[in-house]
């Protein structure tokens, strides 16, 4: 093959690679630059609620509700949210084993943080500092929180949860979960669907792949591998020929 | 050619990875750092009333719980602290001592960039400010390019510590 054939060949190459990675470039560049600029044009800020979107991106909730009854109040749980009485509570938590009322607030359990609430459902304090890993949450006798690591080690707190120890009571009551209101359950789907993805999120979704679905990185990460042959057959094409037919054409 | 230069930047912008959360020192391991290797047991400072709304000022938003739990040992306290940069918080620690910042430590940090606040170039510039009337520090921080939330969230929890510091009185924070 003569070198201007093999030069023809690249550069035909060069065109077909160049056309299949256009429309994932367009894609990968536009969320990119915007990426740049979130905090300039309030992406971070800006909610997506349209549902056929939530749906697509699955962030509509497919698990379970876990409901606690704790006095007056109603305490639920949708995957690392909590909600009081229907409304969201800005911690989240992870790992959530169940809600209990205290002598004077409401305990919220995860596996390794506790979340102390007001009657109101305000937050006191998010405590760290306690037994590890919870595998379950309870109220002593006289109103003071307990936790189980395994059913022989118990632990109970003092009346501000600073400090712990270890307890052999048989009469604590643990949290078990209650049937969720109707009411209740309707609002808690609302506020977590109102929460919605920021616009920030799904434009990363876009510039990985993740929003085409499962195989979405991998499409990308194709698109990546293009863009290098590109600038491969590019360099290339212009080492071996470019310059002469660019003087062939003047 | 320019098809080319174009295409590799795209590559590049593709290919900048993002920087991941870490902690880089335990509480337990700040507490007993800044008290000489054992940490005095725990207290609580309550936001009510007219700290309520002092902390309020100098946060630039409610305050996230309605109790603060801090270690002291005569006019020596220490504050584990949580504040939003961007989008994730950002914990740090702070000593106070006759209300001047002793030390100032980023414990642990959860956003995609502004992660350069943890270097001591950046935590020494508040060793040995105070919180003046007009809540602001007694000096100037110098910021971090390309870091300014993270910047803004220390230099507001170091206010938020001086603040509360103040309202600890040393007679209360003696050790037992």
């Amino acid at each position: 093959m003569k070198a201007g054939q093999r030069n023809s060949a690249l550069l035909r190459w060069h065109r077909r690679a160049g056309l299949v990675a256009a429309a994932l470039v367009v894609v990968l560049a536009l969320s990119g630059v915007a990426l740049n600029h979130t905090t300039e044009l309030g992406l971070d800020r800006q909610a997506i609620t349209a549902p056929w979107l939530l749906e697509w991106l699955g962030a509509e909730s497919k698990a379970e509700m876990h409901g606690y009854k704790v006095g007056q109040h109603q305490v639920t749980v949708l995957e690392d949210r909590v909600f009081f009485d229907g409304g969201m509570i800005a911690q989240r938590l992870d790992g959530i084993v169940g809600a209990v009322e205290t002598a004077n607030a409401i305990a919220v359990a995860g596996r390794t943080e506790i979340l102390l609430l007001a009657e109101n459902g305000d937050l006191i304090e998010r405590i760290s500092a306690l037994p590890t890993p919870i595998a379950g949450v309870g109220v002593t006798q006289d109103g003071r929180v307990a936790v189980a690591l395994a059913p022989d080690l118990v632990f109970s707190a003092d009346e501000s949860l600073l400090e712990w120890r270890q307890v052999r009571d048989s009469r604590i009551g643990w949290a078990t979960t209650s049937i969720i209101p109707a009411a209740i359950r309707e609002q808690i789907l609302q506020a977590h669907r109102g929460a919605g993805i920021s616009a920030e999120r799904i434009l990363l979704d876009m510039h990985s792949g993740r929003i085409f679905g499962r195989y979405g990185p991998w499409l990308i990460d194709g698109a990546a591998i293009l863009l290098l042959l590109l600038a491969a057959t590019g360099i290339i094409g212009w080492l071996r020929g470019g310059r002469g037919n660019g003087t062939k054409d003047a | 050619m320019r098809s080319c230069l174009a295409l590799f930047g795209f590559a590049l912008i593709l290919l900048a990875p993002p920087a991941r959360g870490e902690v880089y020192l335990t509480p337990d391991k700040f507490l007993a750092d800044s008290f000489a290797g054992a940490a005095p047991p725990p207290k609580i400072i309550w936001l009510t009333g007219e700290l309520a709304q002092q902390a309020e000022a100098v946060l630039g938003h409610k305050a996230a719980a309605l109790r603060i739990r801090y270690w002291a040992d005569g006019a020596r306290s220490a504050w584990i602290l949580d504040e939003t940069g961007k989008t994730e918080a950002i914990t740090a620690g702070f000593v106070i001592e006759d209300q001047k910042i002793a030390r100032v430590q980023v414990l642990e940090f959860r956003e995609s960039r502004g992660g350069e606040v943890r270097h001591p170039f950046f935590t020494n510039q508040f060793i040995g400010l105070s919180l003046q009337e007009n809540d602001r520090l007694s000096e100037p921080v110098d910021g971090i390019s390309g870091a300014t939330l993270s910047v803004r969230a220390v230099e507001t929890m170091a206010k938020f510590a001086l603040l509360l510091a103040r309202h600890v009185r040393p007679s209360e924070s003696a050790a037992p």
